[in-house]
């Protein structure tokens, strides 16, 4: 089925077919019918057609529970290679339709189930590769309401989300790198984050990090810490800086120094081989940044 | 406890196998029973985690030596037990291991099986109402594995919902659906066989009066039979040993030969009737017959002109008999002669007695035999279901001493002074009377109804002689119960029977409704065949002559599928529009004719603003409509008076708007 990101269920994109169950249900049907044709037994037979005709009714019911249902998809932010990557639909129904769904990617890689509510669904998938990421067809199925029948389809969303690099903890790696930078005229080497230069009145949001506790304490109230290099704007993150490690390994270092600069409200700029990103700070430029370390390498 | 099974699914579950057991008691052995007990409280004590589920090598000793101990407790009850103990094991032990949805459906399926055996033996109306909660209850097992959980109140409406829905169709095809002969034989459940028995002692059909239980109907195509001819003969007994009458071994061999399907043809002429008869099974060859009954398929006649099934009647099953007025009768052989007038040479002296008495003094033997009935009916005889006891020498002290007793006792008296004399005679053994539904037209014969009688062998044909319609002919003229001299002997014991209380007259309709809803199930389900399908068609298409056959099974299949597809998705159901949506609605028409046309996904707000704007008309009755809407619409804190109100300055602010243009 062509991709689309949003789906109403009906009879031309999905499937219906007897279970497993249902196909031992049928030859429990024959065996009794054998049973109630030599021994001439009309009761037998009776259930014999009841059961058949049960069947249908099934056919029926199961077709209704998923018949008209809407799924539509939204969009996914960013997220980071080898974690559970979540997307979410949202399901729209009439009625009392989509009772007992099971939601899943085709190929499912992640450990975690899929969260069904009311109004949605949130389905995990996996992936440890950087870049853009797509998990694949969506699944879904239904035995509703005895067993005897599956519906399924398999929806194309074209879910795509970009993966960031996995971030690794290297503070300490931080420290000395940017020391070692010699990028000279760029950069101030000075990068003690504690040589707070001001406190100004804390705005909710801002990083836990940057509370000044102390002053809290004292009953004061609240403020935050702003730091010298804050406005300085002066670690610049390059990937040469680890020269004896592998390609991902140094975007997952970079990866987490970006999102840790970002937390305490620094300045940075990145150089990845040819492509520099000037120096800045706030969200756009940590996702700039993340964009870049995840397409850094993967055609253009 | 594992995700799959509610508490509700394993409640259903218990519930349905003990149902099952229970339905199935009378042919399951006790062991059987127990350790169904035992596996369901195992199970039971598994869910309250007082018990671990039975490791698998305990499982696999439990099944080695239950299988064992149930095989030999059952290998020689024939192939049939066999098997549904067998079959009755297995969902025993796999109650105990329901480990997955895989087991669950394993067992509603054994669930199933079993209810078709348990059909096999049960047709009454009563026990299929028994086998429909079966059903349900199965159909609800999978219903909780398969529906969830949130279902709540919904459960049991959608069980009830997809059973009703499955029903026309069902009927449809049982209707229509031709049936097919045995494909093969069936190994058959061996089974005491019920009724009367192959030889008659004194006391023993005594025995059958004391049970109400069905023995056959009769439906008349034209007129019933006068009471005082309906005598239903069953087999007739010349073999006398003293004590009891059975059949003489030329006799039993031509029964066995009937089995084969070689009867004797009769010669028959003066056709009255015909008449349909619904047997109750009674596990053996005989079908009850009035005089003179041909054989027609599946029937044969017997040289003493009693009907033989060529099939043990093993389920209720209607025969067609054809009643004629006269048969040609060949004269005795000397065979015939000698085994219908053989006596023991012992025993009895004082009959002998007053026999050799009564001839001496010139009496000839039809003046005899019309003497003894003539005492019957004079002196101090007396009917009673319970006689004294008697010595061995019964007709002696029958006739001479106690002076009571039941049918047997008159007949067997009567046989032997006839034999005595020299003139041949059997015993025929059968039923008498019956019960006239007069509104359905049939006749309902009971085992109460079972009688005795004689047939002597006079001016060249055998002649009927009831000796006990001369010391009670209410027995003839109105059955058992107004001949007992005594009453409360009828049905002694039998509290529980309607049949007891049918003096009380609210009891008694109820009885005879009941009688007649269990007469129509027999007739038109239990006995629902080829034969009534074709007429019952036939009956249908004679009013529509366009059709034929083939078509019209088609457009009525047709039919009820589209039916449950209709209440399945019930179309004619519209999304129903609020009352704020209404009074939008009409707005927007208003300005959509007039050039303001909302976008798809435009807010009632923004439309509103839109529309002001191209209008040039105060903001404020808008900006007012679209807040009233979207409070009526979204804010979910308001009160029904609240809404009311807010409601009807809605509808009024959509008036001025409109007035406006």
């Amino acid at each position: 089925m062509p991709a689309q990101t949003s789906f109403t269920l009906n009879h031309k994109n999905s499937f219906i077919f007897p279970s497993l169950f249902g196909l031992y249900f049928l030859l429990l049907c024959f065996v009794l019918f054998l049973l109630g044709t030599n021994y001439e037994n009309n009761l037998i037979l009776f259930l014999v057609f009841f059961l058949c005709s049960f069947m249908v009714t099934c056919l029926l019911l199961t077709y209704q529970n998923i018949a008209q249902l809407t799924f539509t998809a939204t969009p996914v932010n960013p997220q980071f290679a080898g974690q559970d990557v979540a997307f979410c639909l949202r399901i729209l129904r009439p009625t009392d339709n989509g009772k007992k769904l099971d939601i899943n990617f085709q190929k499912s890689v992640s450990t975690l189930r899929s969260v069904i509510s009311e109004q949605q669904v949130v389905l995990y998938s996996f992936c440890k590769q950087r870049g853009y990421f797509s998990p694949g067809r969506v699944t879904v199925r239904s035995t509703f309401p005895f067993g005897l029948f599956t519906v399924w389809t398999h929806l194309d969303f074209a879910h795509s989300v970009l993966l960031y690099p996995e971030p690794i903890n290297n503070e300490r790696a931080l420290l000395s790198s940017s020391s070692l930078n010699n990028y000279s005229g760029m950069s101030n080497y000075a990068v003690g984050f504690e040589q707070f230069s001001m406190l100004k009145s804390y705005q909710p949001g801002e990083s836990l990090k940057s509370v000044a506790w102390k002053q809290l304490a004292q009953g004061r109230g609240w403020f935050s810490k702003q730091f010298e290099q804050s406005q300085a704007g002066d670690v610049f993150l390059d990937i040469d800086l680890y020269p004896y490690l592998e390609l991902e390994e140094k975007l997952s270092l970079l990866c987490y120094q970006i999102i840790e600069l970002h937390e305490k409200h620094c300045s940075y700029g990145l150089k990845l081989g040819n492509d520099t990103i000037a120096n800045g700070h706030g969200m756009a430029q940590k996702e700039a940044c993340l964009k870049a370390l995840a397409l850094y390498g993967t055609s253009p | 406890m594992k995700a799959f099974l509610s508490r509700l699914g394993l409640l259903l579950i218990i519930l349905s196998y003990v149902v099952l057991l229970g339905a199935l008691y009378d042919h399951l052995s006790l062991f059987l029973i127990i350790l169904g007990l035992f596996c369901s409280g195992w199970r039971v004590a598994h869910f309250y985690e007082r018990v671990p589920m039975l490791a698998g090598r305990w499982l696999s000793l439990l099944t080695i030596t239950s299988s064992i101990i149930t095989i030999a407790l059952v290998y020689q009850l024939g192939v049939f037990n066999v098997m549904l103990h067998l079959i009755v094991l297995g969902f025993s032990l796999k109650f105990l291991e329901l480990k997955s949805i895989r087991d669950v459906h394993i067992f509603v399926n054994t669930g199933f099986v079993l209810l078709a055996l348990f059909l096999i033996f049960n047709y009454t109306i009563v026990m299929a109402l028994l086998g429909s909660l079966i059903i349900l209850m199965l159909l609800a097992i999978l219903l909780s594995v398969h529906g969830g959980f949130f279902l709540g109140n919904g459960f049991s409406k959608l069980l009830v919902k997809s059973c009703l829905l499955s029903l026309p169709l069902a009927l449809l095809l049982f209707v229509v659906i031709p049936r097919l002969p045995s494909l093969w034989k069936m190994p058959q459940q061996k089974q005491a066989t019920t009724g009367l028995s192959d030889s008659v002692t004194p006391g023993d059909i005594a025995e059958l009066s004391r049970s109400s239980e069905l023995a056959f109907r009769a439906s008349f195509a034209n007129t019933p039979v006068a009471e005082r001819d309906r005598y239903w003969r069953v087999m007739t007994l010349d073999h006398f040993d003293g004590r009891s009458w059975s059949q003489s071994q030329w006799h039993k061999e031509e029964q066995q030969s009937a089995k084969y399907s070689r009867g004797k043809n009769l010669t028959v002429s003066f056709f009255t009737d015909n008449y349909e008869l619904i047997v109750e099974p009674h596990f053996n060859y005989w079908i009850p017959a009035l005089d003179y009954s041909k054989a027609a398929v599946g029937q044969v006649n017997l040289s003493d002109y009693t009907l033989r099934s060529v099939k043990p009647i093993f389920k209720r099953e209607a025969f067609n008999i054809v009643l004629y007025q006269q048969i040609q009768v060949p004269s005795l052989t000397a065979r015939e002669q000698k085994q219908f007038t053989q006596l023991p040479t012992q025993g009895n002296e004082k009959t002998q007695e007053w026999v050799a008495t009564k001839l001496k003094q010139g009496l000839a033997k039809e003046a005899l035999m019309q003497q003894l009935l003539f005492q019957f009916r004079t002196q101090n005889y007396r009917y009673t279901l319970k006689p004294p006891p008697l010595g061995n020498d019964f007709v002696d002290d029958f006739l001479f001493s106690t002076l009571a007793g039941f049918c047997v006792h008159y007949a067997s008296s009567y046989l032997y002074v006839a034999r005595l004399v020299g003139i041949p005679a059997r015993m025929v053994t059968g039923y008498l009377g019956g019960e006239w539904q007069d509104q359905d037209k049939f006749l309902t014969v009971r085992q109460y109804d079972a009688h005795a009688w004689v047939e002597i062998w006079q001016g060249g044909r055998w002649q009927r002689v009831d000796p006990t319609a001369y010391v009670a002919p209410e027995r003839v003229e109105s059955g058992l119960e107004q001949s007992l001299s005594n009453r409360d002997e009828f049905l002694q014991g039998e509290y529980l029977s309607l049949q007891k209380w049918r003096n009380i007259k609210l009891l008694n309709q109820l009885r005879q409704k009941i009688e007649q809803i269990d007469y129509l199930w027999a007739t038109w389900v239990v006995n629902y065949d080829n034969k009534k399908q074709l007429a019952l068609m036939q009956a249908w298409l004679a009013k529509f002559p366009w059709l034929n056959l083939f078509s019209a099974v088609l457009i009525a299949m047709l039919c009820a599928f589209i039916v449950t597809l209709l209440f399945i998705f019930k179309p004619w159901i519209r999304v129903k529009i609020s009352a704020e949506d209404r009074i939008f609605l009409q707005l927007q028409r208003y300005y959509a004719n007039r050039g303001v046309i909302r976008k798809k996904g435009q807010t009632v707000t923004a439309f509103c603003q839109q529309a002001s704007h191209k209008f040039q008309l105060s903001a404020t009755h808008f900006t007012s409509f679209a807040d009233k809407y979207n409070s009526l619409k979204y804010d979910s804190n308001l009160s029904a008076n609240q809404r009311q109100k807010q409601l009807k300055q809605l509808a009024f602010i959509c008036k001025q708007l409109q007035k406006r243009q």
